[in-house]
């Protein structure tokens, strides 16, 4: 089979397993064919795979012609991203497709542009536990989501603090920071925007394998941000 | 034929097998995370999971490719979904599903610890069942009445530590470094390991927070005391790793003072009693917490949780090891024969991780010979986790019409 990027039909999987509620979408080059989403894939991990047997089923597509998996890499629940990841690395073993791994702040940050008039600035947070966010912040331009700065894992108001006016705030995050949040003078978004999705994961991944932005598989690995809990206590232990 | 792909990852080896009609291993790849865990003193089970993920794809390109099969040649996909560390389980559990689908073969789910059940019968032309198996690992301590590959009833199963979770503790009791079982055979027979003071995992005892650390399949103890460790027969001991003379060369003992290597001598397995733990009289069932304490109090006085240890010889330690070693035997190998005269059966297997442990293998044999009873252990490659076993039992599974679908999950516990 032809799978080049000159191919405008070829069969492409988006994988978001990142959070609460995860999802799936199977397309032909820019047209998604079909989604489906579950619940707590993190708990439920039954649930994933029959998902991507049935959104192909629905979307008439055989797992051998999935040329490429665009794959929801990070931060977020380090047991999601895992169940996500493996499956990409598995199906490209399988069949041979190739990898896009897309940031999942990004696919957060451009639910935004669902909006009417979006902030000039966005700033992205989830829970990170022990007090800390997994946070970015993104420029939008012209329609367009730009990463401002990397995904790291922060102290919440040392982070949001001094950012003037006209900046918007959204993320799973929110919820467990309320006070930093309301402090930092941010607009908080609509919280229907805050779940990222399979639809958003693949159009991102989409425009990145145009740029031929593709991962190899053997080393193509979640985005945790933060190191094993056990590791940080050895170094701090060590140090 | 029936060509099976076997998926093993329910603790800290990534492994991967191609076997054809449950018998004959055609590839048998185990990628060991001991090096990763090694300086934290037990399986961290974040860390399992994140190297899982990195290895378990290339792990089944190499089965495949030793084993010369492409994916039309695999029939059945199976895989270890219980027991075992939740987090670990499901990558090997997700890639499987995810093959099964993509490659349109039945799945099946197989429990790991009925797989070492099994794992005495891999190359065998004739399995040895209906047998009595005894299963012994570091997560488990199991009496298994093996009717047939498919059929195998668990009669008995410990009520705390699993046998080679003792053995590890001990270890750590005394020093010793990780994985700690293994050393306290070698230790029993008068070979230390080499090391200065504070290389070994005792660093670590007390600080170690049990949840963070430790985490076994199906352990049903949480002790603040411990960080758990598994139980590798085949990872490196000492300078120039495996059994035999090698560790001998080293001039330093676990506890770093010098050990001249004429000095060291065998331990006595008399000179100390240690108590049985036999429960109630029929039990099938076993403990071995008691023991565990009872070595502690031994080496760091009653009551306390430290010390004395710098106060004994190298002669002392071996007793210690010898004894306790001595003490577990006798309780798994009465708590079998007792199962043996209940159900009347012929033949006893062994298997597990610690069924690497010589001197168990030798005295179970010894019993079953003048008992008249026929004995098998497992190889020593399926003692530790493998994909082989999986495969293996796989095969009988799906021969049985066992087949899973694609949303099975990972559980911690057997069934």
């Amino acid at each position: 089979m032809q799978r080049t990027v000159e191919n405008p039909s070829f069969c492409a999987l988006a994988i978001e397993t990142s959070s609460e509620h995860g999802s799936v979408a199977v397309g032909r080059g820019r047209s998604i064919l079909a989604t489906q989403q579950f619940s707590r894939p993190q708990i439920h991990i039954g649930a994933f795979v029959p998902a991507i047997r049935e959104v192909c089923g629905e979307a008439g597509v055989k797992s051998q012609e999935i040329a490429e998996i665009y794959v929801s890499h990070g931060p977020g629940s380090f047991t999601g991203l895992r169940l996500g990841v493996t499956a990409a690395r598995t199906i490209a073993f399988a069949c041979g497709s190739r990898l896009v791994a897309v940031p999942t702040l990004e696919a957060i940050a451009n639910h935004a542009l669902e909006l009417a008039t979006p902030p000039a600035e966005i700033v992205v947070i989830l829970d990170a536990k022990r007090g800390h966010v997994y946070a970015q912040s993104f420029k939008c331009d012209n329609g367009r989501i730009q990463p401002a700065d990397e995904e790291a894992e922060v102290e919440p108001n040392q982070y949001l603090l001094g950012r003037g006016a006209n900046w918007g705030i959204m993320g799973a995050g929110i919820a467990s920071h309320r006070e930093a949040v309301l402090t930092s003078g941010g607009i908080i978004l609509p919280e229907h925007l805050y779940q990222p999705r399979a639809e958003i994961v693949y159009q991102l991944g989409f425009e990145r394998s145009r740029r031929s932005e593709f991962v190899d598989r053997r080393s193509f690995t979640p985005l945790y941000v933060r190191p094993p809990e056990a590791e940080e206590r050895w170094e701090a232990r060590h140090r | 034929m029936t060509t099976v792909l076997g998926i093993e990852t329910s603790c800290d080896e990534t492994s991967a097998a191609i076997v054809v009609d449950g018998r004959e291993v055609r590839s048998n790849i185990v990628a060991s995370q001991f090096d990763l865990h090694a300086k934290y003193g037990g399986v961290v089970p974040e860390i399992a999971a994140r190297a899982h993920i990195e290895r378990l794809d290339s792990v089944i390109e190499e089965a495949m490719s030793v084993a010369g099969v492409t994916a039309n040649d695999i029939d059945v996909i199976a895989v270890t979904n219980r027991p075992g560390l939740v987090g670990a389980l499901l990558i090997g559990v997700t890639a499987a599903k995810t093959l099964a689908w993509a490659w349109n073969k039945p799945l099946v789910a197989v429990d790991h610890i009925r797989a070492h059940a099994y794992s005495t019968a891999i190359e065998m032309e004739t399995p040895p069942f209906p047998a009595i198996g005894l299963i012994v690992s570091g997560g488990h301590s199991s009496l298994f009445h093996i009717k047939n590959p498919t059929s195998i009833e668990l009669l008995g199963a410990t009520t705390d530590d699993a046998a080679g979770e003792a053995f590890d503790k001990v270890a750590v009791i005394l020093g010793l470094p990780f994985p700690g079982g293994p050393w306290v055979e070698k230790v029993a027979s008068g070979i230390f390991p080499p090391g200065e003071p504070g290389t070994s995992v005792r660093a670590e005892v007390g600080r170690v927070p049990p949840a963070d650390v430790g985490a076994r399949r199906d352990s049903r103890t949480s002790d603040p005391l411990f960080g758990l460790s598994p139980w590798l027969p085949s990872a490196p001991l000492g300078k120039g790793g495996g059994d035999g003379e090698a560790g001998r060369a080293s001039p330093t003992s676990a506890v770093g003072r010098a050990v001249p290597t004429h000095d060291a001598r065998p331990g006595n397995p008399h000179a100390i009693d240690f108590p049985r733990t036999w429960l109630t009289r029929d039990s099938l069932d076993f403990s071995f917490s008691g023991i565990k304490t009872a070595v502690m109090y031994h080496v760091h006085g009653q009551g306390k949780t430290s010390g004395g240890l710098e106060k004994l010889s190298p002669g002392e330690l071996a007793d210690i090891a010898a004894s306790f070693q001595q003490a577990m035997i006798d309780m798994l190998i009465k708590k079998t024969m007792l199962a043996v005269k209940r159900t009347g059966l012929k033949t006893v297997v062994l298997g597990g991780g610690v069924a690497a442990n010589k001197t168990l293998r030798r005295a179970l044999e010894a019993e079953c010979v003048k008992c008249s009873m026929q004995f098998h252990a497992a190889k020593m490659a399926y003692c530790t986790d493998n994909g082989a076993m999986i495969a293996a039992l796989g095969y009988h599974q799906f021969i049985a019409g066992d087949v899973a679908d694609l949303n099975i999950e990972a559980y911690p516990s057997t069934v």
